[in-house]
């Protein structure tokens, strides 16, 4: 308990990525009407660029099952593709605001090669199997392996208001050069509608943000967030997402030279 | 014809005589030597007073053989003439008397016996036994370590048996004695410990009095003081015996037979309280010394214990004055401790004690030198007792115990509490106790708060548990005797009060408060048929909430007893037992179910105790623990855990009494305890396993370890120097691998994919600690120190598996390091 404690105001090893990882699944909006259409944004680190990407959608009433399974094309699937549109299921819309709340998941699952073999074989129209497995993703990474794989997931809330959620704005600035092992501070500009669980979660493929997040309350506006660049000299790339809470998210990215 | 009188008495004058032999009471012959056709004879010098009677006997030519004992006491039966001086008057004289054991002349055996504890059923050792026939012969005979005793060439007729020892209640019996034919006498004796009262000098382990039940313990405060790994804390010592698993992380939780640590109970004087550890189990919560003793039954307990499944801890006060003031002091590493203890007049007597942790003045500057914008504050505790005794015709009991175990986090500001954690209590009891012979009659009211509490960011976000409760237990207790082979006993036992949580974390507030009412009753009867004691009990509770809640049992139970001659007692139990749901688990404003039932459990025990020689114990026990209607869901909850934070999947259905569970296993238990040394064995073998829903598999209990095994030495030395050693050594817990992971955009999180359930172990464990003692003996006070080295191999034994943020490896919380760990303590 002392050492989580210490470890949250200390450099976070987590916040340093060296290996595949989706870091964020953008929709325009994060609020939908049921046969709305969402178009979408993947951010994928991958520090050897030979990654697959598999995307799809999965509305729904309970968990293990997706609407989208009932018919012959999956709406919302692709493959390697980082800018998609998909539609929310016309469906929801009978049940929406009511018990049991319907709700649509976004799903990404990146493979370096040979890691999801049967990506290699995909294909549309999907086979039962492959249903199967993808409305249940936890058992879709039973029969995968650890390491080379990330399987990333955001929810999308269904609704009818007249005044939907958007997606909270985020705008940093900060040095682009830092010597190496050197403390450096980014000043982020906020705004939109934050719950709780309002965070900006740092990342970044050098060194390491001190602390995992940082906690936003409404009426913030201004945020710090401070990073301890490497001891290796060369490029670094950093992200800094923001989430209010309920389903917005938007993302900084921006790079660091160690001199 | 005077004169000729005269003249022989002048003649007879000059010629003192010896005694002469009267009755030459016939010796035991060795049974073992009788049958190898062995042959002896004792040269014994008597002491013959001036009656003719045997004042004193001893042994020429001492050799240890197994005929001295039998020759010398033939010699003290037998009559003899005085001895007459040279004017003719009776003297005492000392003289030589060989007794021969002749094969062929071997006098019959008349009478066979035993002797035991008329209550405990043990053999009672180097009791005479004086045989009287009508004509005034005698013979006598002693009991060996096994209680046996023989007499040989009785004749005819009726004799009368007298059972003397110092600490007996003579035990008079007849028997009528008959040519050809042995009697077979067994003959049970009420002693000192069969009755209730514990030596004044000694804290003692034992079971509950009047042994209902089937496993029992007695470790004397002398050993405990001295054990490595205890501190000296008497209810330490629970965690070495058979049937308790090992607690993770030492957070001194009670997982005995398998069961959780909720399960179980621990009890002041039969009122509940609600932990018995401090922190990381350092140490109890009660001052060993206001203890005459610690009842711990690890199942299968007698009809006054209720509302548990699993084990029992009842640690009981000193029932009368003591005896001499106590008063003494000790610092230690993690502690400073103060025990007065004074009489005030003839029938008063005042205890103040208390305790005060210093880990955290030791632990602060270090933690907060790390320059992580932190100031911790580490666990601290204090406890304290009050208490005042006053015996009349009664005894009266007072007393005010608490106990207040916290830590906090703070941030940069000197008022900043980032988190905090309390678990407190404090109690106020009345007891009314009245003893005469074999009645007794005892009340004890007990009423106080007790308190869990946590809070986060300075008060954001917090939760407690508060428990505003009473207690009254009205008992009353007709012991068996010798006479009245039957006992009763039968009690109330009702808590009530006002229970209430808070669960405030984000968004998920739940809240809740209600009276409730817990009234049991229990009655027990103690038949004893000569070696076999029967104790059929039953018991019955209900329990229910302001909100309509009520739920009932009826548990009977019964527990058998068998003393054979050598020195074995076999012992078996059969009951039910039941627990109760808490408030927050019934109250249907926050998510609970108001149709749950009570948990069932079904316990059987079987156990054999074998008295090897003076000073060797062994005991075998085995167990079987069913346990139904077990309450399971809502594990997603927040809530207070009983030991580490359970690792998933989680159970997020609603509650309900769908989980099931056993346990079983076998216990070996060896104590050996002489004037220097002591020593204890103790093995658990165990299976715990449950089942949460009844389409699920069974899998097993996250705390199941098939193997614990304790071995303890403890030895006097020279110059008021003790050496103790302690191995410990046992099965790691089972648990659920991570076999994968994704991450949840919208919280941040990795959520993990569980692999197949309690398929993983841990490592075993392993440690052993060393402890040297050493006292000072001065003209007012005695000083006494040790040092302990605990984990004196450094064994880093794996205690808790958990994951870093992203699943991708495996971290492992190990047992503490070496630790030297010493203290000092005066009395005067």
């Amino acid at each position: 308990m002392i050492l989580l404690w210490l470890a949250c105001a200390a450099p976070s090893s987590d916040t340093l990525i060296d290996e595949l990882r989706i870091l964020a699944i953008l929709t325009d909006v994060p609020e939908a009407v049921p046969g709305q259409t969402v178009a979408s944004e993947t951010v994928v680190f991958d520090p050897f660029e030979d990654h697959q990407l598999l995307q799809w959608t999965c509305s729904s009433f309970a968990p293990g099952t997706c609407l989208e399974a009932d018919s012959e094309s999956w709406e919302g699937i692709s493959l390697n593709e980082y800018y998609t549109e998909f539609m929310v299921p016309p469906e929801l819309v009978l049940v929406a605001d009511e018990s049991p709340k319907p709700f649509l998941s976004r799903w990404a699952l990146a493979c370096e090669p040979n890691a999801c073999p049967f990506l290699d074989d995909f294909s549309e129209p999907l086979s039962d199997d492959l249903r199967d497995r993808l409305q249940d993703p936890m058992e879709l990474l039973r029969d995968l392996p650890l390491e080379g794989v990330s399987l990333a997931v955001r929810s999308i809330d269904i609704s009818t208001r007249s005044n939907p959620r958007i997606n909270p704005e985020l705008v940093c600035e900060g040095p682009d050069q830092a010597a190496p092992a050197e403390t450096v501070e980014y000043a982020c500009e906020v705004s939109g509608e934050f719950d709780t669980g309002a965070s900006i979660w740092g990342y970044t493929s050098g060194g390491a943000w001190i602390g995992d997040y940082v906690s936003l309350s409404t009426g913030d506006t201004e945020v710090l967030y401070s990073m301890l660049a490497p001891e290796e000299q060369g490029e670094i790339q950093l992200w800094l997402v923001i989430i209010d809470g309920a389903a917005g998210t938007s993302i900084w990215s921006g790079s660091l030279n160690v001199q | 014809m005077m004169l000729l009188n005269a003249l022989m008495a002048l003649a007879m004058a000059g010629e003192p005589r010896l005694p002469e032999v009267v009755y030459a009471a016939p010796a035991v012959y060795p049974e073992a030597e009788l049958a190898a056709g062995i042959e002896a004879s004792v040269l014994l010098r008597l002491q013959i007073s001036m009656e003719g009677e045997v004042v004193g006997v001893e042994l020429v030519e001492p050799n240890g053989s197994s005929f001295e004992q039998p020759a010398i006491l033939a010699a003290m039966a037998s009559r003899f003439t005085p001895a007459y001086d040279a004017e003719d008057q009776p003297s005492g004289a000392v003289i030589g008397y060989r007794i021969v054991f002749d094969v062929e002349i071997a006098p019959p055996i008349s009478v066979e016996g035993t002797i035991s504890d008329a209550v405990l059923f043990v053999p009672l050792d180097n009791v005479r036994i004086e045989a009287r026939s009508s004509d005034g012969t005698v013979a006598f005979a002693l009991t060996d370590e096994e209680g046996s005793f023989e007499l040989a060439g009785l004749a005819s007729g009726a004799w009368s048996l007298l059972a003397t020892r110092d600490d007996l209640v003579p035990e008079l019996t007849e028997i009528e004695v008959t040519d050809g034919s042995v009697i077979i006498a067994e003959i049970l004796i009420m002693t000192d410990t069969s009755e209730y009262e514990a030596s004044d000098l000694e804290i003692i382990i034992e079971a509950e009095r009047g042994d209902s039940e089937v496993v029992e313990r007695r470790i004397t405060a002398d050993e405990i003081q001295y054990l490595p790994g205890t501190g000296g804390d008497v209810v330490k010592v629970v965690q070495n015996l058979p049937g308790v698993l090992r607690s993770p992380l030492g957070t001194g939780n009670l997982y005995i037979r398998g069961t959780a640590p909720e399960d179980s109970a621990t009890f002041l004087d039969g009122g509940p309280i609600p932990l018995v550890f401090h922190f990381a189990g350092l140490t109890s919560v009660v001052q060993g010394d206001s203890l005459e003793e610690v009842a711990f039954v690890p199942g299968n307990s007698s009809a006054r214990y209720g509302r548990i499944l699993g084990g029992v801890v009842d640690l009981r006060t000193t029932t009368g004055l003591p005896e001499e003031d106590t008063r003494f002091t000790s610092i230690d590493i993690f502690q400073a401790s103060l025990f007065l203890e004074q009489r005030l007049g003839d029938s008063t007597a005042l205890t103040i004690a208390g305790r005060r942790s210093y880990i955290d003045a030791i632990l602060n500057p270090i933690l907060n030198n790390m320059d992580s914008g932190l100031l911790v504050q580490a666990p601290r505790y204090y406890d304290a007792q009050l208490r005042l005794v006053h015996e009349g015709a009664a005894t009266w009991d007072f007393m005010i115990f608490g106990s207040d175990d916290r830590f906090r986090f703070l941030g940069g500001g000197d008022d900043e509490v980032l988190a905090a954690y309390a678990d407190r209590f404090l109690r106020a009891r009345i007891r009314r106790l009245k003893e005469t012979g074999d009645y007794r009659h005892e009340t004890t009211f007990s009423v106080g708060p007790e308190n869990r509490f946590f809070e986060q960011d300075d008060g954001d976000s917090e939760a407690f548990e508060l428990d505003i409760g009473a207690s009254l237990r009205e008992e009353i207790e007709i012991a068996p005797t010798f006479e009245r082979p039957v006992g009763f006993r039968a009690g109330l036992d009702i808590i009530f009060g006002e229970q209430s949580f808070v669960f405030d974390f984000g968004p998920a507030r739940e809240e809740g408060k209600s009276l409730y009412l817990a009234p049991g009753g229990y009655v027990e009867a103690t038949v004893q048929m000569g070696r076999l004691a029967v104790v059929p009990g039953l018991r019955m509770d209900g329990f229910g909430f302001a909100n309509g809640y009520w739920a009932n049992t009826i548990d009977p139970r019964l527990s058998i007893k068998y003393a054979l001659p050598s020195s074995t007692l076999l012992k078996g139990a059969v009951g039910r037992y039941s627990s109760f749901p808490t408030f927050r688990q019934v109250d249907e404003d926050s998510d609970g179910s108001i149709d749950l039932l009570a948990s069932r459990s079904l316990q059987v025990s079987l156990g054999a105790e074998q008295q090897i020689g003076e000073y060797l114990t062994v005991e075998l026990a085995g167990y079987l623990n069913e346990m139904s209607d077990l309450v399971v869901g809502r594990e997603d909850r927040l809530r207070f855990y009983s030991g580490p934070p359970p690792i998933g999947p989680f159970d997020t259905e609603p509650y309900a009494n769908d989980g099931v569970g056993r346990s079983f296993g076998s216990e070996l238990f060896v104590r050996y305890e002489d004037s220097n040394s002591t020593g204890m064995l103790s093995a658990t073998w165990s299976n715990s396993t449950r089942q949460d829903r009844p389409d699920e598999e069974a899998e097993l209990f996250i705390y199941d370890q098939p193997l614990v095994f304790t071995a303890l030495w403890s030895e006097s030395l020279p110059k008021d120097y003790r050496l103790g050693i302690r191995v410990r050594s046992g099965s790691g817990n089972p648990y659920t691998p991570v076999i994968n992971r994704f991450y949840n955009l919208s919280s941040r999180t990795f959520v993990p994919v569980y692999g197949e359930s309690s398929s993983g172990r841990l490592d075993p464990f392993f440690s052993l600690d060393l402890r040297i003692d050493k006292s000072w003996d001065f003209e007012r006070w005695t000083l006494g120190g040790y040092l302990e080295l605990q984990n004196a191999t450094n064994t880093r034994s794996p205690e808790l598996l958990a994951w870093n943020a992203d699943y991708s490896e495996e971290v492992i919380f190990t047992s503490n390091p070496l630790l030297p760990v010493f203290g000092l303590r005066g009395d005067w």
